[in-house]
């Protein structure tokens, strides 16, 4: 499935002394099967734009289209759009209700109208996607702990076997091992069902470690969506608004003002403990 | 959407409305309440409405933010004023078809009680529209200060008040969050009867308990690691002055208030 956003722009509290423009004037493409993410400072719009993309936020002005079908026209079914567009939210643990993580899970399914066999064989698959051991289905969501209950949510989500899957910080206050399952979980969804994937991150390096663009956000403006050779070139433009290029990108900066070149394009450490290997027998 | 909800909200403008003590204020209003049930003429009704619009340009609020905060009330006014033209008995019917009777009375009550109720809704939103939570129950506390001698927890109510309004913009916000996290895994609040909306509420009203004691908890718990011990020798960070402007509107309020007795209850 494809998204297309054309001039969309949404404003807060319209007409009111807190009115806040949001997201303004952005237009982007992204294609089947691509992996993108999502990068900005806090209160850029990331959040609003990417609920935009399944209709819980209507744009101002601007159109949508998801599969050609464009969601701001009245009477679309949003129910089935959302169905195909799976969204985790920042902090996702905050939506579970049930009594136990099984009927959680099958919450976002049933409201599909799937069968109970679907949603049974569904449930399986994606508990151990996320990482999680079926004995857990039958506890309450509330005596998790914090990481458990965020991959419970997520799975919640993928339950719904949708073909666009946005997530929302999904790493946000997880410890480096659970951020590094999760983040590989969605690597493996990518890479293995082939679904088209928006990540949104304050992280530079779980962005560069996984995405195939970058779309960065600044003050409600789309700055940039490139790939992320091209995005790193520009260290200066992203420190201007705030972000940075990601610590490894750095240290070979640095190398490199030192009169230690490594090449270019070197931004996850497993490239540059390459670039390092083959820089150190070279000069051998 | 729900966070549209203006009522009880505080506008931060910079104005000679806001920087009235907070306590001249609250009394100010129920002042204003009183007087406005004494209106019943053309003369006195004009001088309410002087008296609100000239408050409300001077509070630099918009006069359509006024406006919106009478949308909540509209349906009590419009049914207040259609029992009042229907139900009640007069000698001079204007107009009848059956039973039903409209008499010349009942009009009058009917108008007098919308106007009221609108000039009440008003004043009352104006209060909260100006005056910051905080300084409301800081008022507040003051003005129930005496009240203490006779066992009345005088700050503890005030405390909870503080803690209740805070936490209103609060809930609306994570109701709304919530709301449309499980739109996204396909909940339907705005369909169905009122039985399935109603079960479709569900997945929205636990998560939103379960947070809410657990915020409850974790202030209680903050406040305590702050050594909150309740309001026994407490000192304030504002400590609240009659101030020149307090002193004007204190006489604008007495002079509003003769001219209303005069016109209104002497009838001159
Ligand atoms: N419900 C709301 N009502 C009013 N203003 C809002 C609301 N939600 C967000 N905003 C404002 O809109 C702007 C964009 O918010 P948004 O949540 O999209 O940012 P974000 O990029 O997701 O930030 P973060 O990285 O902190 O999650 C912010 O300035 C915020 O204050
Ligand atoms: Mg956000």
């Amino acid at each position: 499935m494809s998204i297309k956003v054309e001039n969309v722009s949404f404003v807060y509290g319209k007409g009111t002394p807190f009115e806040k423009k949001a997201v303004d004037d952005i237009s982007f493409c992204v294609k089947k099967g691509e992996f993108i993410g999502l990068i900005g400072h806090t209160g850029s719009g990331k959040s609003t734009l990417i609920q935009m993309l399944n209709g819980l936020i209507k744009p101002d002005s601007g159109k949508i289209f998801i599969n050609g079908c464009d969601i701001t026209a009245d009477k679309v079914n949003l129910k089935e759009i959302r169905s195909k567009i799976g969204l985790v939210f920042q902090y996702p643990e905050y939506q579970l209700f049930e009594e136990t993580v099984y009927k959680d899970i099958a919450y976002g399914p049933s409201n599909f109208n799937k069968s109970k066999e679907e949603i049974d064989s569904v449930i399986n698959e994606v508990i151990s996607l996320v990482g999680l051991d079926s004995s857990i289905l039958e506890k309450s969501p509330f005596e998790l702990s914090g990481g458990q209950k965020r991959r419970v949510a997520i799975a919640g989500v993928l339950a719904m076997s949708p073909d666009i899957l946005i997530l929302d910080e999904p790493t946000a206050g997880l410890d480096p091992a659970g951020r590094n399952d999760i983040l590989a979980c969605i690597k493996n969804l990518h890479e293995q069902k082939g679904m088209t994937v928006i990540l949104v991150s304050h992280s530079m390096e779980d962005i560069a470690n996984n995405v195939d663009k970058i779309m960065i956000v600044s003050d409600a403006k789309l700055v940039s969506f490139d790939y992320p050779s091209e995005i790193f070139k520009d260290s200066e433009m992203l420190k201007n608004i705030g972000l940075n290029v990601p610590q490894v990108t750095r240290v070979v900066n640095h190398l490199k003002q030192k009169g230690i070149n490594l090449g270019n394009n070197i931004y996850t450490v497993e490239a540059a403990v390459d670039a390092i290997l083959k820089y150190v027998k070279e000069e051998s | 959407m729900l966070t549209d909800i203006t009522l009880g909200q505080y506008f931060p403008i910079d104005s000679v409305i806001h920087k009235i003590d907070p306590r001249a204020k609250i009394l100010f209003t129920l002042f204003y309440i009183i007087l406005v049930f004494l209106a019943d003429s053309y003369v006195t009704y004009g001088l309410v409405a002087l008296f609100s619009i000239s408050v409300v340009v001077l509070s630099k609020i918009k006069f359509t933010v006024v406006l919106k905060s009478l949308k909540p009330m509209l349906f009590v006014i419009i049914i207040t004023a259609v029992i009042n033209v229907f139900f009640t008995s007069g000698t001079e019917i204007l107009w009848s078809y059956k039973f039903i009777k409209i008499t010349k009375t009942g009009v009058v009550n009917a108008v007098n009680m919308a106007l009221r109720l609108i000039f009440l809704v008003v004043g009352s939103s104006l209060l909260t529209y100006t005056t910051s939570p905080i300084m409301l129950t800081d008022g507040i506390e003051r003005l129930l200060k005496p009240f203490s001698k006779i066992g009345l927890p005088s700050h503890e109510i005030a405390m909870m008040m503080t803690i209740a309004l805070r936490f209103i913009p609060t809930l609306l916000e994570e109701t709304e969050k919530i709301m449309t996290a499980q739109k996204s895994r396909g909940a339907d609040f705005e369909s169905g009867n009122i039985i399935k909306r109603a079960k479709a509420l569900i997945p929205v009203l636990i998560p939103l308990f379960i947070n809410s004691f657990k915020r409850a908890d974790e202030l209680a718990t903050a406040m305590e690691c702050r050594c909150y011990r309740g309001g026994e020798g407490r000192t304030r960070l504002r400590v609240l002055k009659f101030g020149i402007i307090d002193l004007f509107s204190l006489i604008i309020m007495l002079v509003f208030s003769i001219l209303m007795i005069t016109f209104g209850v002497l009838n001159i």
